[in-house]
């Protein structure tokens, strides 16, 4: 299959529990997201909104689907873009915490 | 052409002087290497050690290019472990760009060999030492877990 992929690792002095409300909580995301607030439902199926900050409205206001969710473990949305051309599949973006052992 | 290749990206709030140093003093630098020492008069065709804590070499190789404050290329292999060291020699460039407030540190280990196990190897050391590095420039301490040397090296 053909398919583009991007993987990061990166480890930071916290705890899964802090880790994981950076990542989910909309209050926090603004601060290091340009601006953009999360919304998310956390459970499998529930939705995942991406919105702009002010100004910028209509120009990210991504949706998108919780395919998978493990609270301070790990976390996978599907997300679709508004403004951009349609994906030929769904991207997906997975949020994987990786404890340093 | 074959190669293995990886490439790793990260912002710190620093400067590149500051970044600099980081990467080339080795009292800095043991601190984010687990504990591993460098060795290097930081001149084109100068040699370049790692050493483990205990005075091993860990890895070695030399200067290829050198430009303070902005990129450092590394003839760089693998010592401690035979088959590793059998690979040969890999290519370490390591670039710097002042980005806004920030310094964007691109980390590129490359080898002309598909599948290297020590291009493998590298992928899941440079992460947390990467990371360490960021929090030690950023707050003044690194990561604990990338003080010391590993015990199974």
């Amino acid at each position: 299959m053909q398919n583009t992929k991007f993987i990061y690792a990166t480890f930071i002095r916290t705890t899964p529990e802090k880790l994981w409300e950076a990542l989910t909580n909309g209050d926090f995301s603004l601060k290091y997201w340009m601006g953009f607030r999360i919304e998310l439902e956390q459970k499998a199926g529930g939705t995942v909104r991406i919105l702009p900050p002010k100004g910028m409205e209509g120009h990210g206001d991504h949706a998108g689907k919780v395919v998978a969710g493990e609270p301070y473990r790990k976390l996978v949305y599907i997300w679709n873009p508004k403004d951009t051309p349609k994906l030929p599949a769904s991207a997906n973006m997975g949020r994987r915490k990786s404890p340093m052992s | 052409m074959k190669t293995s290749k990886f490439v790793y990206v990260i912002y710190i709030r620093t400067t590149p002087e500051k970044l600099w140093q980081a990467l080339t003093d080795p009292k800095f630098v043991r601190k984010y290497f687990f504990g591993a020492v460098q060795e290097s008069d930081w001149k084109p065709g100068a040699s370049w050690q790692l050493k483990t804590p205990d005075g091993r070499v860990a890895d070695s190789g030399e200067v290829l290019e050198i430009e303070p404050c902005r990129k450092l290329v590394l003839k760089w292999r693998h010592e401690l472990r035979a088959e590793l060291r059998a690979e040969g020699h890999t290519r370490m460039t390591c670039e710097i760009e002042k980005s806004g407030s920030s310094v964007k540190l691109t980390i590129t280990h490359e080898m002309d060999r598909a599948r290297s196990k020590f291009i493998d190897g590298v992928s899941e050391g440079w992460p947390p030492i990467l990371s360490s590095l960021k929090s030690l420039i950023e707050t003044g301490e690194s990561l604990e877990e990338t003080r010391t040397w590993p015990e199974e090296l």
